[in-house]
């Protein structure tokens, strides 16, 4: 006998988490990815705290080696400050003693061309020191040379080379002896043209032939020594203006009206002192 | 990883697993919770129900796979030649029966029955106010109002897996734990 099922009923016995459970599930994943986020932040946080560190780091760096090289700036420019002053110090002295040597050179140049019969009066005199006597005597010889054409002789200087040449030369020579003199000066300056601009310009220097103040000062000592009583005065020491020649003087000539800057080749025939003079004049020698 | 974030897991693990250790168990002992709760109660509704007791023992369970299995009543699982079930008795207590004509499968015999016994197979039809009861009653074929519908399997079914639930928590609170 086959026997079967007559009636089925199909059963299923199985469990699925509670509520509770699926959301304590539901919690648990929640906190977890809370913790998952807090941790991000937190990493991030870090992350960005580092950052931020590593950027003060550098920001404290960079300053600290831009001040350095503030430091050793300033410490280069003063360096080099010093470099310069020194160097400016060294090429002053290097000039100042070019100067004097220019100086020094002129100044022998010039005491050669016054001739030492003039110095050995001018010392007589006692007045002036030589220096003053030999420019008196360019600045004569410079009126004779504008008289006799040349406007300027510092015009000269500053443009030398329209104006070198025989035919300068030869009229500085028809200008007398002291055109003779500015043509020595204007062949130092040709012969050699690195020199012209220390000539001029130690003729230029306060108190030097060129000098504007010099010559208006020696104008009217020129002027002056036209005058015999004033002339006496004057080498009698009642004149405050002290003369600065006593070049071809004649004590007690009445007829003596004027001074060797005039005319250089007067013969000195007179080489008495000043105190032995003034005793001379007025005894009517 | 922070020292929070295991913890979580292995809460988040052991909270996920309940379902599946649960599952687990309730499979491993299936056959002995429909043996044990649900079977007597379903038989004990069919008694209450004054079926046959081959009915009742007819209920039985049979796993069929994870988690699943069937319940079913096997009186009258008896085949023909031709494949069929032949009387499903288990299937008309359950579910009833129309009004139908019975008659004997021997043309030349008869039924016969005790009259006023109250049997429910006994048809008013061919009771006649002249039988008493007790009284033997023979018929050559007549018509039976038939089973009324019982639902026994689905109420007893309905009520024992109640009870199985009642009792599975009891039951498997101190297995699961000791799992």
């Amino acid at each position: 006998m086959n026997e079967d099922a007559v009636l089925t009923f199909e059963v299923k016995l199985s469990a699925s988490s509670s509520s509770e459970i699926k959301n304590l599930i539901a919690e648990a994943k929640q906190a977890k990815e809370e913790n998952a986020q807090d941790r991000a932040n937190l990493s991030a946080q870090k992350k960005l705290q580092r950052e931020q560190n590593d950027i003060d780091k550098d920001f404290a760096s960079f300053y600290k080696r831009i001040e350095r090289e503030e430091i050793k700036a300033e410490k280069d420019h003063r360096k080099m400050i010093l470099k310069q002053a020194k160097q400016y110090s060294k090429q002053q002295a290097k000039q100042q003693k070019a100067d004097d040597d220019e100086d020094e050179l002129i100044a022998d140049l010039l005491k050669q061309l016054s001739g030492e019969a003039e110095d050995e009066a001018i010392a007589l005199a006692g007045f002036v020191p030589p220096s003053r006597n030999l420019a008196g005597k360019i600045t004569g010889g410079l009126d004779d040379i504008d008289n006799h054409g040349v406007n300027n002789l510092k015009q000269f200087a500053q443009n030398p080379a329209g104006m070198i040449g025989n035919q300068l030369l030869g009229m500085l020579g028809r200008a007398g002896p002291y055109g003779a003199l500015a043509a020595a000066i204007i062949s130092i300056v040709i012969s050699a043209p690195e020199l012209y601009k220390a000539v001029i310009e130690a003729l230029a220097a306060k108190g030097a032939p060129l000098n504007q103040d010099w010559r208006m000062s020696m104008e009217e000592q020129n002027s002056l020594g036209f005058d015999r009583a004033l002339q006496f005065r004057r080498i009698t020491g009642d004149s405050p203006i002290i003369t600065v020649d006593t070049h071809g003087y004649i004590a007690g000539d009445p007829s003596f009206t004027g001074n060797s800057l005039v005319d250089s080749e007067i013969t000195r025939t007179n080489r008495i002192g000043i105190q032995n003079q003034s005793l001379h004049f007025w005894n009517g020698i | 990883m922070t020292t929070l974030e295991p913890l979580l897991n292995e809460s988040i693990r052991k909270l996920e697993a309940v379902e599946k250790k649960t599952n687990e168990y309730l499979d491993k002992h299936m056959i002995r919770f429909f043996r044990n709760f649900v079977i007597p109660e379903m038989k004990s509704v069919a008694m209450a129900m004054n079926l046959p007791p081959e009915f009742a023992d007819g209920i039985k369970f049979r796993k069929t796979g994870k988690n699943t299995g069937q319940i079913i009543n096997t009186w009258g699982g008896t085949y023909n030649s031709s494949g069929k079930l032949a009387t499903p008795l288990a299937l008309w207590f359950n579910y009833g029966t129309p009004r139908h004509w019975i008659a004997p499968k021997n043309p030349d015999g008869v039924l016969t029955w005790i009259a006023g016994a109250g049997g429910r197979n006994a048809s008013a039809i061919f009771y006649q106010g002249s039988a008493k009861p007790g009284q033997r009653m023979f018929s050559k074929g007549h018509y039976v109002s038939g089973l009324p519908r019982t639902e026994a399997m689905e109420i007893g079914l309905e009520r024992g897996m109640k009870r199985l639930k009642e009792s599975i928590a009891k039951v498997s609170e101190g297995e699961l734990k000791d799992e």
